[in-house]
């Protein structure tokens, strides 16, 4: 955490917005840049200047997400970079998020959300070291089911090859599930694998990717069985081909 | 290659034979198919597809001979590997089998250790049959395993899994405590916090809620009172 007090440079083309968000986070200690001007804003952004930068968009136009891009280079990657909008549409909301937004905040601005995300973002680094929570990590878990996607990169007769971005736990069984998936074991419901090895996989875009082979339920000979048939039916493409 | 995950098919009109071959490898393999002649085996094949057939040349109706011939023309038995036993000892016959595809050939009375040897070295020095999906075409899968969540705030919450999931990447929940504060109206996100790993093979993986609602700030502030 920065020795001076830190330093929050905000852009919005509404002067009031501006002031509002002025007073809110200079109550909080926080001590504030406003810019009025796209131009004005990224000229005096710097990495060394600012602890934590917020941009308030109305995300109608291509200029909106490239002003996003542009802050982004500046700051470097791990820069905090909120952007404040009234949009509750996912789709645009993921864009600027891919466009290097850390984090969205629907409008309006509460003071809570800067009190708990702002004050995270500036006062600590990660949400082991907050204090108040919903659930406390020592009163138990609550449980949850995760949904991972994977590609299927070769079927043979015991399980599968698949790869995602997500690295998998090796000896761990879950259920795999896909119209794909169903067609080559012949099930109507997700099946049993479970991951017996893991690796990295290289890829040509440079992307992190992790492959896995999932082994069927050889108990479930039906399975088995359908799993053969599908692959005799089918035209046996080598690897160096596919 | 382990036994474990094999299906064999027996095809022998002796029923003690049946019997044995099941019994000494009914805890070493996944499955052992019977058939009692030539056409019933081949249906069975063809129903089942066992990853290895052993068949006995001397049966009545139809040889194992036959067998031979007949599944060389069935597509999806060809690549299978066959093991022959018989009680008839002459080199010719040895030639006949291998010479229509038999993988090996056993001598009756079978020993137990050597018939499970042989077969091994079979599976062994078979090319399981697999498929490899065009590149540009991969098609999709999910897998859905059992998680838990902790130390939930308005920022997020730590999710600990059997997965390090990518950072900065969109994750899929599905948690009715998450819906009881519209949570999964938000875009949840791995932080680029490292997971940390806990206890047997599980990870810690930092949760962000991306574009909270001021209704979900509602009720996650009604649930703190």
């Amino acid at each position: 955490m920065a020795s001076r007090n830190p330093t929050v440079f905000i852009y919005s083309e509404e002067t009031s917005a501006v002031q509002i968000l002025r007073i809110v986070f200079e109550k909080l200690g926080i001590a504030v840049e406003t810019f009025l001007s796209p131009d004005d804003f990224l000229a005096r952004l710097h990495p060394m200047r600012l602890e934590l930068a917020l941009i308030d968009l109305r995300l109608d136009s291509e200029k909106d997400f490239d002003f996003i891009i542009a802050a982004r280079k500046v700051l470097g990657p791990k820069h905090p970079l909120f952007i404040l909008g009234e949009t509750t549409d996912k789709t645009i909301i993921r864009r600027t998020l891919t466009a290097g937004a850390s984090d969205f905040i629907i409008k309006p601005l509460e003071r809570i959300l800067i009190e708990t995300k702002f004050s995270r973002y500036l006062n600590s680094d990660s949400i082991l070291e907050i204090k108040k929570t919903l659930v406390p990590e020592t009163d138990g878990m609550i449980p949850a089911t995760l949904l991972v996607p994977f590609e299927v990169q070769m079927v043979d007769e015991f399980g599968l090859k698949l790869l995602s971005r997500h690295l998998v736990t090796k000896g761990v069984a879950m259920y795999l599930d896909s119209q794909s998936i169903r067609e080559i074991t012949g099930k109507n419901q997700p099946v049993l694998v479970n991951f017996t090895s893991t690796w990295v996989e290289s890829s040509a875009t440079g992307e992190s990717l992790y492959g896995g082979y999932a082994e069927f339920d050889s108990t479930d000979s039906k399975l088995m069985a359908n799993v053969r048939s599908w692959l005799s039916g089918r035209k046996i493409v080598s690897e160096e081909l596919a | 290659m382990k036994l474990d995950s094999i299906e064999l098919l027996v095809i022998d009109d002796d029923e003690d034979i049946l019997r044995f071959v099941t019994a000494v490898f009914e805890n070493l393999v996944s499955r052992v198919h019977s058939a009692t002649s030539v056409a019933s085996g081949l249906e069975v094949a063809k129903n089942h597809h066992p990853h290895l057939i052993i068949v006995d040349l001397n049966m009545p109706v139809e040889s194992g001979f036959a067998f031979l011939e007949k599944r060389n023309g069935i597509p999806s038995l060809k690549g299978k590997p066959v093991l022959v036993f018989s009680a008839i000892r002459q080199k010719d016959a040895v030639v006949r089998a291998i010479t229509l595809g038999a993988a090996d050939y056993i001598m009756k009375p079978v020993n137990a250790n050597f018939l499970v040897q042989k077969v091994r070295k079979a599976i062994q020095d078979r090319d399981f049959a697999s498929y490899h999906f065009p590149k540009n075409d991969l098609p999709k899968a999910v897998v859905s395993t059992p998680a838990s969540i902790a130390k939930a705030t308005e920022l997020g919450f730590l999710l600990k899994a059997p997965f390090k999931l990518a950072v900065e990447n969109e994750i899929v929940i599905q948690s009715e405590w998450l819906d009881s504060f519209a949570a999964n109206e938000a875009i949840m996100r791995r932080t680029s916090n490292a997971a940390l790993p806990s206890d047997a093979g599980l990870f810690l993986n930092e949760i962000n809620l991306v574009g909270i609602t001021n209704r979900m700030l509602q009720l996650i502030q009604g649930r703190r009172k």
